[in-house]
């Protein structure tokens, strides 16, 4: 499975790679990264051969924020699932996101054992 | 007939009689059937007349008409023996002068007849004297008449001044008085209104320092967001890596342990301590990670960005699950741990327009620090001491009241005012945020226009009471 992972933090890319080595190692998931929304929309646009299935974004970026990403993501792309991240874990954005089409919100620091059953889950 | 001795005698009395009426320093005359028959030389002077140009005359011929009556009665009287009394009357003399006479009259015998023996003195100058002088005094008279006049009007004039003035004076007494019990009637309307301006700025004091806490609040609510969701961030990589570690630390022990006799049974030793110490310092980072991750929870709490939904709520519903949700929680952490809960829902409360995520985090916060004070005071005194929590719930109409009371130690004076502060705890580190009673004072004053206050004796009890509005405001 071919996952986007968006995020202005470069260190995000050594966690996941970390997170899921084995995942990696045994190629049941592909980890693919941007460091922000716009960067996230062109890799998509131009890497039409590589089927990303899942987009994990957070929400607070420079540029083009997550909310921004998400919609144009659903807009353009409908099969692609979009989870979000934040350190904003509230009802209110809990909420906001699930209205603009998220298939699931995660909070920071991120449970990725959490993250791994709902992978899995998909 | 009389003898020649009898008529020298008489001759000689006559002579006699001449020479001292001659020279008598009074006037004296004779009068013989009412007409003059003699008259001494100051008779004469006094007159005017020679006493010859008299003879035969009436003797009452010069007395002015007015007093001849007077000369008339009182003679007769004199004559008779009636009277001893001189009398005054009054004459024009020859030359037409008036004058005063003071007279005395006495019967005698003249060449042989009665006769009237008449003397007299003559009294003008001291009638004109006692006439000045009558006069004198009849001006002084008049003029202390017209003096006493003036005096009587100057008098009346001062009177009436006076009796004006004593008005006036009145009039301003009764002013005076008038003015100073206005006076006190200001002074104690004054004094009302003071108290009452008192009153209204210690009010205004309080509900000024409400403020001020509630911006400080508000403003440390919008600093603690940012800085929390700031945090997050790295943190979210500390305990993701420090997670990572431990079981990246797992597999090095594994894949060391299969081929053990690659090392050295010293080297293995030396390797086994050292991937237990990282092992341990890992585990101590993701343990520290974690609660510095609670803090930050705690921190959102209190700046949520959207007030939750209110709905009609059964506050005693919520209060007992929550009662029920610290006791369980305190149990699981201590199992031995005993706790009598005393209840008292007033069943008349109806429901309450809050919304309930929050009071019952408000709820919670109290409960769980009155359990850890009694659990605390346990610790102290062991099985003699007998943890108890009252939760009392009262309807106030507009409002519901709640009460929650231990027993535990109670909190000291000098951090009364500082129990509502954020990040203020008694708690040792890292068992307390310091939020708890700061997100409730929040959630209970600022969320629902609620009060929130305590009572407290140290060594004896604490309670918190929480009054809440039935409907939003």
């Amino acid at each position: 499975m071919h996952v986007l992972v968006v995020d202005d933090e470069a260190d995000v890319q050594l966690l996941f790679q970390q997170r899921f080595r084995r995942e990696l190692r045994t190629r049941q998931i592909a980890l693919h990264f941007a460091l922000s929304g716009e960067a996230a929309l062109a890799y998509l646009e131009q890497s039409d051969a590589v089927p990303i299935r899942l987009v994990l974004s957070d929400i607070n970026m420079p540029g083009m924020n997550g909310f921004e990403l998400l919609r144009t993501i659903k807009a353009r792309y409908g099969h692609i699932k979009v989870f979000m991240i934040t350190a904003y874990n509230d009802p209110h954005n809990h909420q906001a996101a699930r209205q603009q089409g998220a298939d699931d919100y995660l909070a920071k620091p991120l449970d990725f054992v959490a993250l791994r059953q709902k992978i899995g889950a998909l | 007939m009389p003898s020649q001795k009898d008529n020298e005698a008489q001759r000689a009395r006559e002579d006699l009689f001449e020479n001292l009426a001659k020279s008598s320093m009074i006037g004296i005359y004779l009068v013989q059937d009412g007409k003059f028959v003699f008259g001494n030389p100051l008779f004469e002077r006094c007159t005017g007349y020679r006493i010859d140009e008299l003879f035969g005359v009436d003797c009452l011929a010069l007395v002015i008409l007015d007093d001849k009556p007077v000369v008339r009665e009182n003679a007769r009287k004199m004559l008779k023996g009636e009277s001893a009394s001189p009398y005054e009357y009054r004459f024009r003399a020859k030359n037409g002068e008036l004058k005063w006479v003071l007279e005395m009259v006495t019967p005698v015998q003249y060449q042989g007849k009665h006769a009237a023996l008449v003397n007299f003195v003559d009294i003008t100058e001291r009638k004109w004297v006692e006439e000045e002088l009558r006069r004198h005094r009849l001006h002084l008279e008049e003029l202390v008449e017209e003096r006493s006049a003036e005096l009587r009007q100057a008098n009346t004039v001062l009177y009436q001044e006076i009796a004006e003035r004593t008005r006036a004076q009145e009039a301003v007494q009764k002013l005076n008085e008038e003015l100073e019990q206005r006076v006190q009637e200001r002074t104690r309307a004054l004094q009302a209104k003071n108290t009452q301006l008192e009153d209204m700025l210690r009010q205004l004091r309080e509900m000024q320092q409400q403020v001020i806490t509630q911006q400080k609040l508000a403003s440390l609510g919008a600093l603690t967001a940012g800085i929390a969701h700031e945090i997050r961030n790295p943190l979210n990589f500390v305990i993701n890596f420090a997670d990572l570690s431990a079981e990246l630390i797992q597999e090095l022990r594994d894949v060391c342990a299969k081929p053990a006799e690659n090392f050295a049974s010293d080297t293995w030793t030396n390797l086994e301590d050292i991937l237990f110490a990282l092992d341990q310092n890992v585990q101590k980072i993701i343990v520290h990670g974690k609660r510095a991750d609670r803090i930050v929870t705690g921190m959102l709490q209190h700046s949520r960005g959207q007030p939750g939904a209110r709905a009609p709520t059964d506050l005693n519903a919520l209060l007992a699950e929550h009662v029920n949700l610290a006791y369980h929680s305190l149990r699981a952490q201590d199992t031995s741990f005993q706790i009598t809960i005393e209840t008292a829902y007033d069943s008349s409360l109806g429901l309450a327009e809050v919304v309930p995520q929050d009071i019952g985090r408000a709820f919670l916060n109290v409960i769980n620090n009155a359990c850890y004070a009694v659990r605390t005071k346990y610790k102290e005194l062991g099985e003699g001491f007998r943890p108890v929590l009252a939760v009392r719930t009262r309807n106030l109409g507009d409002a519901v009241e709640i009460r929650i009371c231990d027993n535990g130690n109670g909190i000291p004076s000098d951090i009364h005012d500082k129990i509502f502060q954020p990040f203020f705890t008694t708690k040792p580190a890292g068992a307390g945020t310091g939020l708890g009673l700061s997100i409730s004072y929040d959630i209970i004053v600022q969320e629902h226009r609620g009060q929130m206050t305590f009572d407290t004796a140290v060594g004896r009890f604490t309670e918190f009471v929480i009054a809440l509005p039935k409907r939003a405001p």
